[in-house]
């Protein structure tokens, strides 16, 4: 059974199409990079995918089960979990509390237990800290848990942003251009990060980006998108090479 | 939810501390002019905690909290008086029918944000004043409820000002340890993170509308205990306590003592109403600048300290960065309104 399928999804906004009859599949344990140009298309796929946003044609499956329609919570609480592109981090929280606010789903939220406190309810509070302790040493944050956001450095949040996905325990983790704005030192460390978490958590891994050179070394299979359709799909080394994919980055005639 | 550096249990100490001060007040102050300035002084701190629940955590901009507190005084003191109630249930009465209300308002005015919220709150809290004003068969309009029964327990009434006082600070510190509780864990997580970013919010799980909805519920539920309070204590309700100018008043003292603080909001509700009477007692033409001091006080907050007094220090630093812009709309409509 495929970790995520998506099948035939179409969505357009004000008429323009940005996807059109897009359809891929996902294995489990598998890492799909998907390219496009700018405004291809990648990040609404990724929104139609998380629930974010709801195509107005086609299907979304997750380990098999229909989630097409389905609010964001309810996609998260079936194992998805996503980064965002411009990092979406919580401005008033901790960096640990950021990563406890992706355990959520797992946390004992009835008002009365909250009042009350019953063991049960501080020694779930407890496990949460340091569970999301522990995730923040794992990506390198260890010493960093009382900073605020805004008092880390961009490649920081960016692991921080992680940290709080993999809280959530995905099975499928999206990743939004993990390696944005980074030189090539930064970018290969995050990638390394990247590639021992889900190693750890066998996770499986859709991951966004804009360079293409890091992305035919870390990726099993790549997914090409240009103007909201697929190029083409396959493995990396065969799909940098496609004389479409050129034409798609650098304009016709180009090849 | 604020970085806070002191371990928890001497936060917990430091609350017990203060309260127990506060309750050695009424014995050692002379007269019945400050114990009954600082029994409302705690009313409006349950107020600027209720508020604060609403705006500091959560992040949603109501203006019209002022209905709630007379749902709960008008719930309260009609209980009491046409149906023999006795005042604790009425108390609890006042907080499930202004919470019940609270949520229900919050259904519709969800689909709304930031500066609509704030105007369909202030068009719900006109239309309280004008109902509470007109239907003269339950409320009496502007004659108002004279003559509401003192608070009572278990069949004692509570006629000396020292059992009043202590019970109102009873109430309220049990309103503020719940608070304090509720905000620490998952659910103040919760309305933090919908604060901060719904959508991410949303992406790792949280059910947005319903932790609206319960912030509302549980602003408007203590907002409503304050009403009784306020009723009983004293001993009359009429519709014009309960207009614009209240609403504006309690979202003033949260923002000033600091939004998502719990001790903030008393402090916020301190200053407010402490400061004001110091003034009246000392030159009693003095008051009629208290509009003006209000203005300036939030002016030279926003600039100096848009978190709020006991909020993080620093524009770029504080735990409210995401609501400030919202913060400071709400502030200088506030100085603008208030300066009228």
């Amino acid at each position: 059974m495929n970790a995520l399928a998506c099948e035939g999804v179409s969505k357009s906004f004000l008429g323009v199409a940005a996807l059109s009859d897009v359809s891929l599949t996902v294995a489990p344990g598998e890492t799909l990079g998907i390219i496009g140009p700018n405004g291809s298309g990648k990040t609404t796929l990724f929104n139609i995918m998380a629930g974010q946003l709801h195509a107005d044609r086609g299907r979304i499956a997750l380990s098999g089960r229909d989630v097409t329609g389905l609010a964001p919570h309810r996609i998260a609480s079936l194992g998805l979990a996503r980064t965002f592109q411009n990092l979406r981090l919580f401005a008033g929280l901790t960096a640990l509390e950021n990563v406890m606010a992706g355990g959520h789903l797992r946390a004992p939220t009835g008002v009365l237990g909250q009042l009350l406190r019953p063991p049960s309810v501080v020694r779930a509070e407890r496990a949460a800290r340091e569970e999301a302790a522990e995730l923040l040493a794992e990506v390198g944050l260890g010493a960093h848990r009382t900073a605020l956001p805004s008092q880390l450095s961009y490649g920081q949040t960016k692991r921080l942003e992680l940290a709080r996905a993999l809280n959530i325990r995905p099975r499928v983790l999206l990743l939004d251009e993990p390696t944005a704005g980074m030189n090539d030192a930064q970018a290969s460390e995050i990638l390394d990060l990247v590639r021992r978490v889900k190693e750890k958590w066998k996770l499986t891994l859709i991951v966004i980006e804009h360079n293409v050179a890091v992305l035919t070394r870390f990726a099993d299979r790549l997914f090409v998108l240009d103007a909201g359709r697929m190029v083409t799909k396959g493995a990396p080394f065969e799909v940098v090479r496609d004389r479409r994919v050129i034409e798609a980055y650098l304009g016709i005639g180009a090849a | 939810m604020t970085a806070s550096s002191l371990p928890a249990w001497l936060e917990r100490l430091g609350g017990v501390a203060f309260v127990v001060l506060v309750a050695i007040l009424p014995l050692v102050l002379p007269g019945r002019f400050w114990p009954h300035v600082l029994a409302i002084t705690m009313i409006y701190a349950i107020l600027a905690l209720g508020q604060n629940v609403i705006t500091g955590w959560c992040g949603l901009l109501t203006l019209g909290q002022a209905a709630f507190l007379g749902l709960g005084a008008y719930t309260s003191a009609l209980l009491t008086m046409n149906f023999g109630v006795p005042w604790p249930l009425a108390l609890l009465a006042a907080g499930v029918v202004a919470g019940t209300c609270g949520a229900l308002l919050a259904i519709p005015c969800l689909r709304v944000r930031s500066d609509f919220l704030s105007l369909v709150t202030i068009a719900f809290n006109q239309m309280f004043f004008v109902i509470a004003n007109n239907w003269m068969g339950l409320t009496r309009g502007p004659m108002g409820l004279p003559s509401v029964p003192p608070m009572s327990l278990f069949g004692f009434d509570m006629r000396s000002q020292q059992a009043q006082f202590w019970t109102i600070l009873g109430v309220a510190a049990l309103i503020y340890f719940g608070v304090s509780r509720l905000t620490s864990g998952p659910i103040g997580r919760a309305w933090s993170m919908i604060r901060d970013d719904e959508i991410a919010a949303r992406a790792a799980g949280v059910q947005v509308t319903f932790y609206k909805v319960l912030a509302f519920g549980v602003g408007c539920f203590i907002c409503g205990l304050a009403g009784s309070l306020y009723a009983h204590f004293l001993r009359l309700v009429s519709p014009d306590m309960f207009n614009l100018e209240e609403s504006l008043l309690m979202m003033q003292m949260a923002i000033l003592g600091g939004l998502a603080s719990v001790p903030g909001s008393a402090l916020g509700a301190a200053l407010m109403v402490l400061i004001p009477e110091a003034l009246r007692s000392s030159e009693p033409w003095l008051i009629t600048l208290r509009p003006g001091i209000a203005g300036a006080l939030l002016v030279a907050l926003m600039i100096w300290r848009p978190n709020g007094l006991l909020g993080a220090a620093g524009p770029e630093r504080g735990p409210l960065h995401a609501v400030r812009g919202l913060v400071r709309t709400a502030s200088l409509k506030l100085a603008m309104a208030r300066t009228r």
